[in-house]
């Protein structure tokens, strides 16, 4: 994948960010009251962040609303509003998606059998996560590539039959879902004394969001269920950070082809990042920038969010550095969020 | 040495282990079921409440109690310094705010106060006579929340004055307050400890739950939404103590000297993360000018509080929420809402005023929210909305709005009855009684007389 150096970065996040200050009311506003305006930045690093909780207050958009072609939901709770991220396009979202998937996750392959246990587009069109699993279909899924799950809950005896006829065909499948809906799929297995040996060079890609809900088990146990389950090494289970508010997601894979300096741990999954993305870490009490390494609230700095707002102040607590970040996890106390939060609706529902 | 755990002296200990943390050195119960059960065989008897004899009893207890409260008051017993290094670590409050907090528990626990407090539970159950009077529990399992330290203090009180006996489960963030409590009592009277226990075990391990459950006790539950609801499918004598908030309602114009570092102390005790803890203040004005002053002098008055009551250990989560919270009002300010955002350099304490605040998003750590409104009227619309989630109003009004908003407020019928009526300044100090506001725990310390 081709490299930004920081130069190169740098002038694109100027560019983008005097766009976004020039199109985007609100965000003007707010770097107002910072007194931070494209005259006075000169680095990246500098550019004011939106916390993700605006995106649940305001439309932070560079064009009018009415002319959104998609919205994505954050997953809110009971109590709390979602947040919304408007797009006047796809192309971006979708062009971040197939680059780092490419990379990051399916290499060397061109097309895979992927099985997805997560929303899909056709059930949930306010889901990114929908958005991004029915891209990946379309893109690098095979004639037999399936979802298993809809608002009726996982189907797992379908999703068994797939298992069975691509062991059966020996030919490697890729599964991919929110880690709810994983854990849902092996206790019923587990019930049912089942267990799998996918076909050499399987994957399974989980999309987080395993703590705080009904069920809170660690990464490790996690991996080790996973493999146990489907017969796999640890080094076939990937897992992705996105979120409705950014326009990119990152993978800790150690199946990418780039050569990259640190391999993700069992317990710390490091994320690796496109050369469109930057992450620093802030310390939570001033919001200054932490030197690399240090462990801080993260701030994404994502240019494929071309028509919202490119810097996004999270609430996940971890270390970055220029090409990858380890995620420690949500700040605990902060409020759920996450599509395992709509998987476990449909779940307990069904 | 602190425990997770009490257990009166006429019973078998649980087995314990004993650890070391942060200089104190701590003794766990380590319960199992085969424990539990022969503990509660033996703890279940029948109530003391106003039966024969019920008057020494009464008096005796409530004698003990006021004598624990001066200890406790002032701290003046042997485990005190390492009851509070324990505290501080377990809840990250300071120890200034802990010290204050015994203060507030405590208050108002003298022995004519508890008698007062019996004398009209009596006078409320009517005459001697009714059969329906005399159901007092023979148990009563009172799971204790941890966000509040001591938040089971008072209702443990008013049952151990009625002879209930009553087993508390301490929450798992904040064992050893209660237990240290009541081995001051049993140090001052131990016939009146003996009908109390305290033991300590996550929410998570059923099948000692279950063993209690056996028992079909009567259960106080003070927890959050789902902790109470898992409870409700078990048993049907339940009284819950829930989410709940509190809110404000001053008048710029009362004639109140004191009413920035009131409610500055007010928002700041607990860290907000009490029931009694305002969620907003109600402020009767649609003169935008004066909301701003009051918002300076509120934030004058929370930097000082910030020295009075000093912050303990602020998590980065928590930090995290605070900012998160701010940045909320910078984009709404920013799409043209009229808000004023007032801050600490850091995360200390925060004063927003707002023309619309969302009540049904809680804030926490010293974030005081101030929303203008323009009549009794309004006021009223909102205390309507959110009737059943609150836990009290402190008010400070002017002389004719006074007239005019208390004769709504307690209109016969309304839910309002329930809440407790208070002033800036005392919400976190509530008087022993307060809560006889809550009917179900009415109904219980009344024995179930009907209302």
């Amino acid at each position: 994948m081709m490299e930004f150096d920081d130069g190169a970065f740098n002038k694109l996040a100027l560019e983008l960010f005097a766009q976004q200050f020039a199109q985007n009311a609100i965000y003007h506003g707010v770097c107002l009251q910072q007194n931070l305006t494209p005259n006075v930045i000169t680095d990246w690093r500098d550019i004011p962040a939106v916390t993700t909780s605006a995106f649940k207050e305001v439309p932070l958009t560079c064009f009018p609303v009415a002319e959104a072609i998609a919205v994505f939901h954050t997953s809110g709770t009971t109590q709390q509003r979602s947040g919304k991220h408007y797009f006047r396009t796809l192309d971006f979202y979708r062009a971040a998606m197939r680059r780092s998937f490419a990379e990051f996750c399916l290499a060397p392959h061109k097309k895979m059998r992927l099985l997805f246990l997560g929303p899909t587009a056709e059930y949930f069109p306010s889901s990114s996560l929908g958005c991004m699993f029915s891209g990946l279909r379309d893109e690098f899924g095979d004639e037999h590539s399936a979802s298993f799950f809809s608002p009726a809950g996982v189907a797992v005896p379908a999703l068994q039959n797939a298992l069975k006829n691509a062991i059966g065909e020996n030919t490697p499948v890729f599964i991919l879902g929110t880690a709810l809906a994983l854990l849902e799929c092996m206790e019923i297995f587990q019930r049912q004394n089942r267990k799998f040996q996918l076909p050499f060079d399987s994957r399974i890609l989980d999309t987080g969001g395993y703590k705080g809900r009904r069920v809170e088990i660690t990464r490790a146990e996690f991996q080790h269920r996973l493999g146990e389950t489907f017969g796999m090494s640890r080094e076939y289970l990937l897992n992705e950070y996105g979120m409705t508010e950014l326009s990119s997601q990152f993978y800790a894979s150690p199946l990418s082809n780039s050569n990259r300096s640190a391999m993700p741990s069992a317990l710390r999954p490091q994320h690796f990042l496109p050369p469109w993305v930057r992450v620093v870490a802030v310390d939570p009490e001033h919001l200054k920038i932490l030197p690399d390494s240090e462990i801080g609230l993260l701030r994404i700095f994502d240019l494929a969010n071309v028509d919202s707002v490119m810097a996004i102040q999270t609430e996940d607590l971890g270390r970055a550095w220029q090409n990858r970040i380890e995620l420690i996890g949500r700040a605990t106390g902060a409020e759920l969020r996450g599509c395992s939060l709509l998987t476990e609706a449909i779940v307990r529902g069904a | 040495m602190l425990r997770d755990f009490f257990i009166p002296d006429n019973f078998q200990k649980p087995p314990a282990q004993t650890s070391q943390q942060d200089g104190v050195v701590y003794e766990s119960a380590k319960l199992s079921q085969a424990w539990l059960t022969p503990f509660t065989e033996k703890f279940v008897q029948p109530a003391i409440g106003f039966e024969k004899g019920a008057k020494a009893w009464q008096q005796s207890a409530a004698k003990a109690w006021s004598e624990v409260a001066q200890e406790w008051r002032n701290l003046q017993f042997p485990e005190a310094e390492a009851l509070l290094i324990a505290l501080e670590a377990k809840t990250g409050l300071s120890r200034q705010m802990l010290q204050e907090a015994m203060r507030n528990h405590f208050w108002n626990m003298q022995e004519n106060v508890l008698q007062s407090w019996l004398a009209q539970v009596r006078k409320d159950r009517g005459p001697k006579n009714l059969p329906l009077a005399t159901a007092y529990p023979e148990l009563v399992f009172l799971v204790a929340a941890g966000n509040i330290p001591g938040v089971a203090i008072h209702p443990v009180v008013q049952l151990s004055l009625l002879g209930i006996p009553t087993l508390v489960k301490n929450a798992s963030a904040e064992p050893f307050l209660l237990s240290a409590i009541l081995s001051s009592l049993a140090r001052h009277e131990p016939e009146v400890a003996s009908r109390l226990a305290a033991l300590t075990w996550p929410r998570n391990v059923s099948p000692l739950t279950e063993a209690i459950m056996a028992f079909n006790p009567q259960l106080a539950i003070f927890g959050d939404d789902e902790t109470i609801a898992n409870f409700e499918g078990q048993s049907e004598q339940l009284v819950g103590f829930g989410d709940r908030f509190s809110l404000a309602l001053v008048s710029p114009d009362a004639d109140e000297p004191n009413i920035f570092d009131s409610l500055a102390y007010d928002t700041c005790m607990f860290e907000q993360m009490g029931c009694m803890s305002p969620q907003a203040i109600l402020l009767l004005t649609d003169n935008w000018e004066k909301v701003e002053r009051f918002s300076q002098e509120l934030a004058n008055a929370m930097t000082k509080m910030n020295e009075m009551l000093s912050i303990g250990l602020r998590t980065p989560a928590q930090q995290s929420l605070v900012q998160q919270w701010r940045g909320a009002y910078v984009a709404r300010r920013a799409a043209g809402e009229k808000i004023l955002l007032l801050t600490s350099p850091g995360t200390e304490w925060t004063v927003v005023a707002a023309e619309n605040v969302d009540l049904d998003e809680r804030v926490a750590y010293r974030f005081a929210r101030i929303w203008p409104i323009p009549s009794i009227n309004k006021a009223m619309s909102i205390l309507r909305r959110y009737e059943i989630q609150l836990q009290s109003l402190a008010t400070s009004l002017t002389l004719d709005e006074t007239k005019m908003f208390f004769p709504q407020f307690w209109e016969v019928e309304t839910p309002f009855v329930d809440i407790v009526d208070t002033f800036p300044g005392s919400m976190q100090k509530p008087v022993f009684g307060w809560m006889d506001q809550n009917k179900a725990w009415l109904r219980l310390t009344r024995a179930f007389i009907e209302w």
